[in-house]
C-alpha cells in the first residue's frame, strides 16, 4: 500500500518536473529580474547569470516573488526531523539553470543562518526533485520551522537518498549558495 | 557473532559526528543569541540613541531567538539520550525547554525589552551554554570509554573469528585427510578381501586335492616323532650299555631288542630324511663320479639282506662309460631305496640291476620278477606311508617312505623316474643320468672306514657336559660316556652345569645339549651362555628330536654340530671323536 501510494505520488511529480525544466530553460534565456522584496537567497561564485554585484563579483539575489516566478514543485514527505508534510518550493536544477550553472560540474556550498554550511556534490538534481522549499503545508516556512528556505529531499519516495551525507546536505535556514 | 557486531555498533557513539554537530550548533546558537543581546545593549547605550539601529538590533535578537528555538528543538529531538548519561541529558533538555518557554514572551514582536530583561537574558543564555558545554564534555568521556570497550569487544570477536576460521580449516583438512585415509583403507580392505578370497580358493583346492590332509599328517608326525624319539634314544643307549653285563642266555634276547631298536631308528631316520627334504635342506651337489663303483658297492652291501629275504641279486653293465654327472650321495640313496623296496615288497626271487649306456646318458634299471604293481597304483606308490601289500602294517617292512623319498630326490635333482610294471612280470624302475665327459678321481676310496671300538682311547679324560631335562637320558649318557672313561657332568640347566664345573674345578672339552629344554630354553642358547660364562669357545653338540623343517633350518644357521635322536652309542662316539679331534688339531 505504502509503495503504491508513493508511486502514484511520484508520477505526477515527475510529469510536473518535466514541464518545469521546459519552462526554466525559457526563463534562463532571459536575464534575471531584480528582486523587489526582502532578499531570501544569495547565489554567488561561478555563475553566468546575475542581477547584482557584491565586491565586484556577480551575484544573483532572490526574493520570494522571484523564486516563485521560476516555477514551483510540490511533494509530500516526512524527514528525519519532521513528520509527513507537503513542501512547495523551487527545484534546485531549475534554480541553478536560472543562474547559468550546470550542476554536474560543480560543488555547491550551502550556508545557513545559524552559520552551518555543507558542500553539496554528486547529487543528481535531474533524477530527484530536490528543492529549495519555501512553503510547508501551504504556509510560508518560519525560522522556527527551519525556514525561510530549506533544501528538501524527496525522502519517502526515494529511501536510497537517506544517507548521512544527504541528511547533512539538507540545509535548513538556507541563506546562500556558493558555486565552486 | 553478527549479534556481537551489532552490539558493538552502539548508536550512542556510532552517531558521534551528528551528536557533535548538534552540540556545536546549539552552543553556537546560544552564543549568537547572547552576542545579539550585547549588540542591542551597546546600540541602546549610544548617546544619543540611534532608534533605527536599536530597532534593527532588536529584530536581530528576535531572529536569533527564532534560530535558537529551532536549534534547541532539533537538539532536544535528536541528541541521543541513552545510558549512561541519559539522566543528565534529560536535565539539560529540561533546562533548554525552560529557557525557551520562560523567554518566549519577552521575544514577542510587540514587547520592548527593558535593560534588566536583556541582562537577565544574557545571564540565562550563558548559564544554558555552560550546561550544554558540560553535557558535551560528559558525552566525550562516555563515548571514549565506550569506544575502547567496543574496540576490545571487536578484538575479541576478531579473535573468535580467527579461531573459527582456523577450526574450519582444521576440520576441512581433517575431513579431507579422513576421506583420503578411508579411501585408502577401503582400497586396502578391498585388496585384503581379494587376497583372502584367493587364499580361500587355494585352501579349498588343497582340501579337494588332499594336500591339506597331507600337511596335517606331516605336522602330526613331526610332533609325534619328537616324543617318540626321546625314549627311543634313551632305550638305544641303555641297550648298548647292557651288552657287557648280560649273561649268555640273555644275549639272544638282547640282540633281538637291539635289532628292533635299530629298525625303529631306521624308520625314524627315513621320516627325518623326508622332513629334511621338505625343509629344503638337501642341496644337490653335482659332480662327475663313477657310477659303476657305486652300483657295485650297493650290490655288495645289499646282497646279504636280499638273501635273507630269499632273493638273488644280479648286476649287469652294458657299455664302458661309467662316468655320470650328478650327486653321487643322492644317487646312492635313490638306488639303495629302490633295491630295498624290491627286496622287501616285490615278493619275487630275483633282482636285476642293469646299467646301460644310451644316447641320453647313463641309464640305471632296477627290476624284479615279483608281484608287480597295478597300473592304477603307479602314482600312489610314491605317496608317503603308502604300502601296497602290507595291510597288517608290518613295521619290519618299513614305513612306506622309501619310494616317496626316491620321488622327492629325483624331483629335486630334475631326474625322470620311469616305472614299468605288470602284475605278472614284476616291476622295473629306470632313470637316466647325464653322462660326464671327464675321467674323475674315484670318490669311493675317500670314504673313511668306520672306526672300531678300539679307536676311542684318545677320548679318555675328556670333560663332557651334558645338558638334558630328561633324567633317563642323563643317566644313559653318563653310562655311555663313562664306557670310554670320559668325565661327564650331566645336569639339567646351565647354572647347574657351571656350578658342578666350578665345584670339581673342571674345564669342559665339549657341551652336549638337548635342543628342546624346559621353560622354552633351547640347547643352542645353553651352549652360548656357557661359552660366555667360562670365556672359552667350547665345541657344542645339539641333540634334537625335532624334525620340523623350520626348526632344523634355524639349527643349521646356529653353526653348531647337530645330531638327530635317536642316536646310538657308536654314532655318538664317532661324532665326539670327530669334534674333539678337530678341536685338538686346531690347538
Amino acid at each position: 500500500m505504502v509503495l503504491s501510494s508513493r508511486c502514484q505520488r511520484a508520477f505526477p511529480n515527475l510529469f510536473l518536473s518535466f514541464c518545469l525544466v521546459f519552462t526554466s530553460l525559457q526563463t534562463a534565456a532571459t536575464p534575471l529580474e531584480k528582486p523587489t522584496g526582502k532578499v531570501l537567497l544569495v547565489i554567488d561564485g561561478n555563475i553566468t547569470q546575475s542581477n547584482s554585484t557584491r565586491n565586484n563579483n556577480p551575484v544573483a539575489l532572490f526574493d520570494l516573488a522571484l523564486l516563485k516566478s521560476l516555477g514551483s514543485t510540490t511533494f509530500k514527505t516526512s524527514s528525519p526531523w519532521t513528520p509527513l508534510s507537503e513542501f512547495t518550493g523551487v527545484r534546485l536544477n531549475t534554480l541553478l539553470a536560472s543562474v547559468g550553472v550546470n550542476f554536474e560540474d560543480v560543488t555547491i556550498r550551502a550556508s545557513a543562518a545559524n552559520d552551518y554550511w555543507f558542500d553539496l556534490s554528486e547529487i543528481d538534481f535531474d533524477k530527484y526533485p530536490i528543492m529549495v522549499a519555501y512553503e510547508k503545508n501551504g504556509k510560508t516556512l518560519s525560522v522556527r520551522e527551519l525556514g525561510p528556505l530549506w533544501i528538501v529531499f524527496p525522502w519517502d519516495a526515494n529511501p536510497e537518498l537517506l544517507t548521512e551525507k544527504n541528511k547533512a546536505s539538507s540545509v535548513w535556514q538556507l541563506l546562500s549558495l556558493t558555486i565552486k | 557473532m553478527l549479534t556481537g557486531i551489532q552490539n558493538a555498533r552502539n548508536p550512542f557513539w556510532n552517531n558521534g559526528p551528528v551528536s557533535v554537530n548538534l552540540l556545536l550548533q546549539t552552543d553556537h546558537s546560544l552564543d549568537r543569541f547572547s552576542l545579539s543581546l550585547y549588540d542591542l545593549q551597546s546600540a541602546r547605550s549610544q548617546k544619543p540613541i540611534d532608534q533605527s539601529a536599536a530597532s534593527a538590533q532588536l529584530n536581530n535578537v528576535r531572529l536569533q531567538f527564532d534560530i535558537l528555538w529551532s536549534t534547541l528543538a532539533d537538539f532536544m529531538g535528536r541528541f541521543p539520550a541513552e545510558n549512561p548519561i541519559e539522566s543528565f541529558v534529560q536535565v539539560v533538555n529540561h533546562e533548554l525547554n525552560t529557557f525557551l518557554i520562560v523567554n518566549e514572551p519577552l521575544m514577542a514582536s510587540t514587547h520592548e525589552l527593558t535593560d534588566q530583561e536583556i541582562e537577565r537574558l544574557i545571564q540565562h543564555s550563558e548559564q544554558t551554554s555552560l550546561a550544554v558545554f558540560e553535557l558535551g564534555r560528559q558525552y566525550f568521556v562516555e563515548t571514549t570509554l565506550q569506544t575502547d570497550a567496543a574496540e576490545a569487544n571487536i578484538d575479541t570477536l576478531v579473535g573468535y573469528m580467527r579461531l573459527f576460521i582456523a577450526l574450519l580449516v582444521f576440520t576441512g583438512g581433517l575431513g579431507t585427510g579422513l576421506l583420503v585415509y578411508s579411501n585408502r583403507r577401503t582400497q586396502k580392505l578391498f585388496i585384503d578381501a581379494k587376497n583372502a578370497r584367493t587364499e580361500l580358493a587355494a585352501t579349498v583346492d588343497e582340501l579337494r586335492s588332499g594336500k591339506r590332509e597331507q600337511k596335517a599328517k606331516d605336522n602330526f608326525l613331526a610332533a609325534a616323532s619328537h616324543d617318540l624319539r626321546q625314549p627311543l634314544h634313551a632305550l638305544g643307549l641303555f641297550l648298548n650299555n647292557l651288552e657287557r653285563d648280560v649273561k649268555p642266555d640273555g644275549k639272544v634276547a638282547l640282540s633281538g631288542a637291539i635289532h628292533c631298536t635299530n629298525d625303529l631308528n631306521r624308520l625314524f631316520n627315513s621320516m627325518l630324511d623326508l622332513s629334511r627334504l621338505d625343509a629344503g635342506m638337501v642341496v644337490v651337489e653335482n659332480e662327475d663320479f663313477n657310477l659303476k663303483e657305486i652300483l657295485n658297492t650297493l650290490h655288495a652291501e645289499l646282497s646279504p639282506k636280499a638273501e635273507n629275504y630269499g632273493l638273488a641279486m644280479n648286476i649287469n653293465f652294458d657299455g664302458d662309460a661309467y662316468l655320470a654327472h650328478s650327486d653321487p650321495v643322492l644317487i646312492c640313496r635313490i638306488v639303495r631305496n629302490l633295491i630295498e623296496n624290491a627286496i622287501m615288497h616285490s615278493e619275487g626271487s630275483l633282482i636285476d640291476i642293469n646299467y646301460n649306456c644310451v644316447a641320453a646318458g647313463c641309464a640305471i634299471t632296477i627290476s624284479d620278477n615279483g608281484c608287480g604293481i597295478p597300473e592304477a597304483e603307479h602314482e600312489a606308490i610314491f605317496s608317503e606311508y603308502y604300502q601296497l601289500k602290507n595291510p597288517e602294517r608290518d613295521r619290519s617292512k618299513g614305513m612306506g617312505l622309501g619310494l616317496s623319498i626316491v620321488k622327492r630326490l629325483t624331483d629335486l635333482m630334475g631326474l625322470q623316474l620311469y616305472i614299468s610294471s605288470s602284475e605278472d612280470t614284476g616291476t622295473a624302475f629306470k632313470m637316466v643320468l647325464p653322462r660326464s665327459e671327464v675321467q674323475p678321481i674315484s670318490k669311493m676310496n675317500t670314504v673313511q672306514p668306520a672306526q672300531s671300538d678300539n679307536d676311542y682311547s684318545h677320548l679318555h679324560g675328556a670333560v663332557v657336559v651334558v645338558v638334558d631335562d630328561d633324567s633317563s637320558i642323563r643317566s644313559a649318557m653318563r653310562l655311555i660316556l663313562s664306557k670310554h672313561r670320559m668325565v661327564s657332568v650331566c645336569v639339567e640347566t646351565t647354572d647347574e652345569a657351571l656350578e658342578a664345573l666350578a665345584e670339581n674345578q673342571l674345564e669342559p672339552d665339549l657341551i652336549i645339549a638337548d635342543y628342546r629344554l624346559r621353560d622354552h630354553v633351547t640347547g643352542d642358547n645353553v651352549i652360548f651362555e656357557m661359552r660366555e660364562a667360562i670365556e672359552a669357545t667350547v665345541p657344542g653338540l645339539i641333540i634334537t628330536g625335532d624334525t620340523s623343517p623350520a626348526r632344523m633350518s634355524s639349527l643349521i644357521n646356529s653353526g653348531l654340530d647337530t645330531m638327530h635322536k635317536p642316536v646310538d652309542a657308536e654314532t655318538l662316539y664317532q661324532k665326539i671323536s670327530q669334534i674333539l679331534t678337530a678341536e685338538f688339531s686346531v690347538v
